[in-house]
């Protein structure tokens, strides 16, 4: 792939980037989340159209218009969340959209795919074939969509983050059975944050930042410390750090705290940390590493699985989330039009959203309608919320413009703790500023904060503290840890 | 706005099919208004045909508000009905008569109940359950008023007639104007959920709920709770409707009680939009044309129209919002 | 004895072809609530081209006209996104409308007898032949794989390259088509058309899609199963079983409650297909 760019919007996804990959070996793909990794695999399988650029398959010059003709090309990919139809057999699975004929003869069909299954070392009998793919676990899954590409005689193998819902030792299985197929010819392109998996199954690695291609090297001439930083980049203005604060009994207690998911691994593992008040610190960590899961079970919108939380030495796992707000806990949510407004609603009915039980906006059950004007009044000046009167609905709003408002209303309704993802999303940098400003303000006056960000830099210029979260786990490192070490933790190395 | 497209397309559809079934329209537009807005018995008749449709409107339009699209409300309205003749007749007098009113709201949200649950702790979808209770409330009603119900000294399938004294007084009634006092409580009812909707904490959750399930759970509302008693409070007001069908017209409960009041609520909640207010306007709207609808028997028009009418003002109302939610996206 | 069998599969005919229409839309992923109104109009077209044109003609137009409504269905979800349920309801909505109006604006008042309709022996055909030729065409084929999977999970068929858009649509072609047979099949066993003559048929068929847990072999099974008690209710009428009265009502009613327990989940796991409703 040569000089591929691409643009969304007014965003460069991707800027000017090559790619080459040598046949029969595995390549792995880094960057941080945006650096354009998986917008590049996507043009390759033909899910995206670049811009400019161009790509050669074997030497030959070819136009990928759908994923059809990237199939036929013979290059495969898998997804992060498995393209698996759970109601289907997996036999019906491994042949959808692939399939011989038009009458299906299973009993050939399904000696072929035993063949496959043989190929990298799987003993797949027919009864195996029959049984439901619901019933399979993330492994069996990974293991299944990899027999996929084997059916589609896929030459190349697209591998977006495959080992981020399987245990260790599934991992290690997978890739060896990658390493076996390479072996047969076949290229594997790895898409990963991972650095031990690079060291230790890939032959070459492309670094991205910020969709430009930024190195390309052998692995054996690699180190981990090279590669985190390579992926993560210096920054030139070293800002100013707040001082951690003197540590005093802490406010928020979580204790081994676990949340299942639908399938595979827990996606918030044992997970252990405390707040004091006064205090902002900052969660960083790739994109799908927890986070989320981690404030929605904080807030009691998802049931833990295990461990506690305790608020001011109180157990609070069992209390609806009502109660929590009640208690002064706010949030401001990862996926806003989801979780964070009601679009149809005014400004006005938006404001008090989560806040309109608190005594201050009801009166036994009646709407105090004149205290919630003006805190919707006081909200939308705040960070200067753009908007056609207070009356209009919010979904008229440009996205910048409802995330100030919606951040005003977790700031500026007297919170003791605050839950804020990605709160500098769709916000220029002076509005960023204002808003980390008011989430200090709230801690001098004894409010705790939890600031979820994608971006390193933003959480270590404004937090006291920084924790690190990986694969579901939450690492505290040292309080005064620096950027090498927590851009490393981030990606699954030691501190 | 969206109402007045609503509307016109309405009366646009109507027209159309009496011009397709060879009726001039002209002549029919007369008799239509002759028969619904004519004369003073004229519109008593069209008054009391919105009454039902403005109960059991209601009662679908606080189930929408959450979410619920309410089919159940035939059903709910004829078991309503059914124990409000029952305990009228069993309990002479006002004290009956208020008891009755108590006894139709219970059986409503009574049948309401299992769709209510199903949908919120069981996420079975509430419209198939409530079509099935439906049917089951026909079947029922229709066995009980057939056999145990069954007045003694009647031939057809219908209880015995309640007595003037348990029955709810008309608020005017100087023939040829006659205007019952259930739309009145109709009209109260109405004023006090629009309230409600605006002024209350719980109107701001139930909405909130209908709105964006996920952002209410977020904000610390019990989804599922809401729910629930949504659809309880909904079968409840669909319940009254029937009662007040039985207490201030009927006086009976009867094999074929409800003409299909139930399904033309659809048509009014869905067109009411989000305000409580508009399902006077919208259910006097089908009220005229059911009226109207009946004199048009005469020029051979046969009286499954408003249904026609309503089916298409259900898809075309959920076509705008789909249009809507699209620009928004 | 003889009796029983009989008539428990005429009054199952209706059902199993219904709910096999439902059976296509419903794999698809396409709810269909609209059975009702689908096979009450192709009754009425049957009725009315039976009339003018004769027995063949009248099939071929029920067919058709259940297939413009199903296509009508597959606008509206696929198309303008309107929830599968609301526009069904719709659906059956004008249905039971149009039909009234229809039929007493276009048919002839003076007309008696029984309408000319083609024997109800070839919808009994058709019924025993519709469940068989899905059940093989599910297992066996290309295009039954792609319907189980576009109603399983649109979204990822997506992934695997298909159209989960276009296998709605010719799953809903289907579904016209069995309704179609099912509505014709009403005139024809009773030689008339008579208004709302579906009589929550198209529900039961639904119920029994549910109940069977959207299998073709167990849904006509429930199909018969609920023919069986509609027989039962006729042949014993009035008469006393063992002593008890049960009321006919009851009887009607037990398919309606049964899918009702169904849904509350008291009859073991649901089997519902997961990418029902879903684009």
């Amino acid at each position: 792939m040569r000089g591929i760019s691409k643009q969304f919007g007014r965003v460069q996804a991707l800027d000017n980037v090559g790619l080459t990959v040598e046949s029969g070996s595995i390549h792995g793909v880094v960057g941080e989340n945006g650096a354009g990794k998986s917008t590049l695999m996507k043009v390759l399988y033909g899910a995206y159209q670049a811009d400019s650029g161009e790509v050669r398959v074997n030497g030959k010059a070819v136009n990928i218009r759908s994923s059809k003709e990237a199939i036929a090309l013979g290059i495969g990919m898998v997804s992060q969340h498995y393209g698996i139809v759970p109601e289907l057999t997996l036999l019906d699975n491994l042949i959808l959209g692939a399939e011989p004929s038009v009458v299906l003869d299973k009993g050939k069909i399904r000696e072929r795919a035993s063949k496959i299954a043989a190929s990298i070392g799987l003993d797949y009998g027919p009864e195996i074939w029959d049984r439901d793919a619901s019933a399979m676990s993330a492994s069996e899954a990974q293991r299944l969509e990899i027999l996929k590409l084997l059916w589609r005689e896929a030459k190349i193998m697209i591998l977006d983050e495959p080992t981020a819902m399987l245990s260790p030792k599934d991992g290690e299985a997978l890739f060896g059975s990658l390493r076996a197929l390479t072996k047969e010819g076949a290229t594997v392109l790895l898409v990963t944050h991972r650095l031990p998996e690079i060291m230790e199954y890939c032959d070459r690695v492309t670094v991205l930042r910020g969709g430009k291609w930024i190195a390309d090297v052998p692995v054996s001439e690699a180190n981990p410390e090279m590669l985190s930083e390579l992926i993560v980049g210096r920054t030139l203005t070293a800002s100013e750090r707040p001082k951690p604060i003197a540590p005093t009994p802490p406010v928020l207690e979580v204790k081994s705290l676990s949340v299942a998911r639908d399938r595979g691994t827990d996606a918030v593992q044992k997970a252990s940390f405390e707040l004091s008040p006064g205090e902002l610190v900052g969660i960083a960590g790739v994109d799908g590493s927890g986070q989320a899961e981690l404030f929605r079970a904080l807030l009691g919108v998802t049931p833990i699985r295990e461990g506690e939380m305790l608020w001011h030495r109180k157990a609070i796992s069992n209390e609806p989330t009502e109660k929590r707000i009640e208690l002064g806990w706010r949030i401001l949510p990862e996926d806003r039009l989801q979780e964070g407004i009601i679009s149809d609603w005014s400004l006005i009915e938006n404001s008090t959203l989560g806040l309109h039980r608190l005594p201050k906006f009801s009166d036994g059950g009646k709407v105090r309608v004149p205290e919630r004007a003006a805190f919707a009044q006081k909200a939308a000046e705040k960070f200067g919320t753009k908007h056609g009167g207070l009356e209009t609905s919010i979904g008229g709003l440009s996205g910048g413009n409802q995330q100030r408002f919606v951040a005003a209303r977790m700031t500026e309704s007297g919170p003791k703790l605050f839950l804020a993802f990605q709160p500098s999303r769709g916000l220029d940098i002076a509005a960023t500023e204002d808003l980390y400003a008011a989430m200090q303000e709230r801690c001098r006056e004894g409010a705790a904060g939890l600031v979820v960000s994608f971006d390193l830099d933003e959480l270590m210029a404004h937090c006291h503290r920084v924790l690190v979260m990986f694969s579901g786990k939450v690492v505290v490192p040292a309080a005064d840890a620096d950027r090498d070490t927590l851009g490393r933790l981030m990606v699954g190395g030691e501190a | 706005m969206k109402q007045v497209v609503l509307i016109v397309a309405c009366v646009v559809a109507f027209i159309g099919m009496l011009v397709l079934g060879g009726i001039s329209p002209v002549e029919a537009a007369q008799t239509l208004f002759t028969g619904s807005l004519g004369s003073p018995r004229a519109i008593s008749g069209s008054l009391k045909e919105t009454t039902p449709l403005l109960l059991a409107g209601l009662g679908v339009f606080f189930a929408l508000r959450a979410g619920l699209f309410n089919i159940g409300i035939e059903g709910q309205f004829l078991l309503g009905g059914f124990a409000s003749a029952l305990v009228a007749l069993a309990v002479p007098g006002p004290a009956g008569l208020l008891l009755a009113m108590v006894a139709g709201i219970a059986a409503g949200a009574l049948w309401a109940l299992p769709a209510g649950w199903i949908r919120a702790y069981r996420n079975g979808h509430e419209v198939i359950t409530t079509i099935m209770l439906n049917s089951v409330a026909v079947a029922l009603t229709d066995f009980l008023v057939a056999g145990p119900a069954r007045a003694a000294n009647q031939t057809g399938a219908t209880t015995a007639t309640i007595p003037t004294s348990g029955r709810l007084p008309a608020l005017l009634n100087s023939p040829p104007w006659n205007v019952s006092s259930g739309l009145l409580l109709g009209l109260i009812l109405c004023g006090v959920m629009a309230w409600w909707m605006k002024r209350r904490v719980a109107g701001y959750e139930l909405q909130a709920v209908g709105a964006n399930p996920s952002a209410a759970e977020f904000a610390g509302i019990n989804v599922r709770k809401v729910r629930l008693n949504a659809m309880l409070i909904s079968g409840a007001i669909g319940g009254l409707g029937g009662a007040i069908q039985t207490l201030a017209f009927e006086g009976r409960f009867y094999q074929g009680f409800s003409p299909g009041y139930g399904f033309d609520s659809l048509g009014v909640a869905l067109l009411a939009g989000s305000n409580a207010l508009l399902v006077v306007p919208m259910s006097l709207l089908f009220g005229v044309l059911s009226k109207g609808g009946t004199s048009l028997l005469i020029l051979g028009v046969p009286k499954g129209l408003t249904n026609l009418v309503a089916g298409l003002v259900i898809l075309i109302s959920a076509t705008i919002r789909y249009r809507r939610q699209a620009q928004d996206a | 004895m003889l009796n029983t069998v009989l008539l428990t599969l005429s009054m199952a005919t209706p059902l199993v072809l219904a709910a096999m229409a439902g059976y296509c839309s419903e794999r698809s992923g396409v709810i269909n609530i609209g059975l009702e109104g689908k096979m009450l109009m192709a009754a009425c077209v049957s009725a009315l081209v039976s009339i003018s044109h004769g027995p063949v003609l009248g099939v071929l137009a029920a067919i058709l006209a259940a297939i413009i409504m199903s296509l009508v269905h597959w606008l509206a979800t696929q198309r303008f996104g309107i929830d599968h349920v609301i526009s069904g309801m719709s659906l059956n909505a004008i249905s039971a409308g149009a039909t009234n109006f229809m039929f007493t604006r276009f048919s002839d008042p003076d007309r008696s007898g029984r309408i000319g309709t083609l024997p109800p022996l070839f919808y009994q055909v058709c019924a025993i032949a519709a469940p068989l030729a899905l059940l093989v065409y599910v297992a066996k084929t290309r295009g039954g794989l792609w319907l189980v999977a576009a109603g399983s999970d649109p979204e990822k068929a997506r992934l695997a390259g298909l159209q989960p858009d276009r296998i709605r649509l010719f799953a809903l072609i289907a579904t016209g088509l069995f309704s179609g047979l099912a509505g014709a099949y009403l005139v024809a066993d009773t030689g008339v058309f008579t208004d709302n003559m579906t009589a929550g048929r198209g529900y039961i068929a639904l119920a029994a899609l549910i109940l069977g847990g959207w299998r073709v072999g167990q849904t006509a099974l429930a199909c018969l199963a609920f023919g069986f008690l509609s027989s039962l209710n006729l042949l014993f009428q009035g008469t006393d079983l063992a002593g008890v009265a049960l009321p006919s009502e009851f009887w009607t009613s037990l398919p309606y409650l049964a899918t009702v327990i169904a849904l509350a989940g008291f009859l073991g796991k649901q089997r519902t297909p997961a990418g029902l409703g879903k684009t």
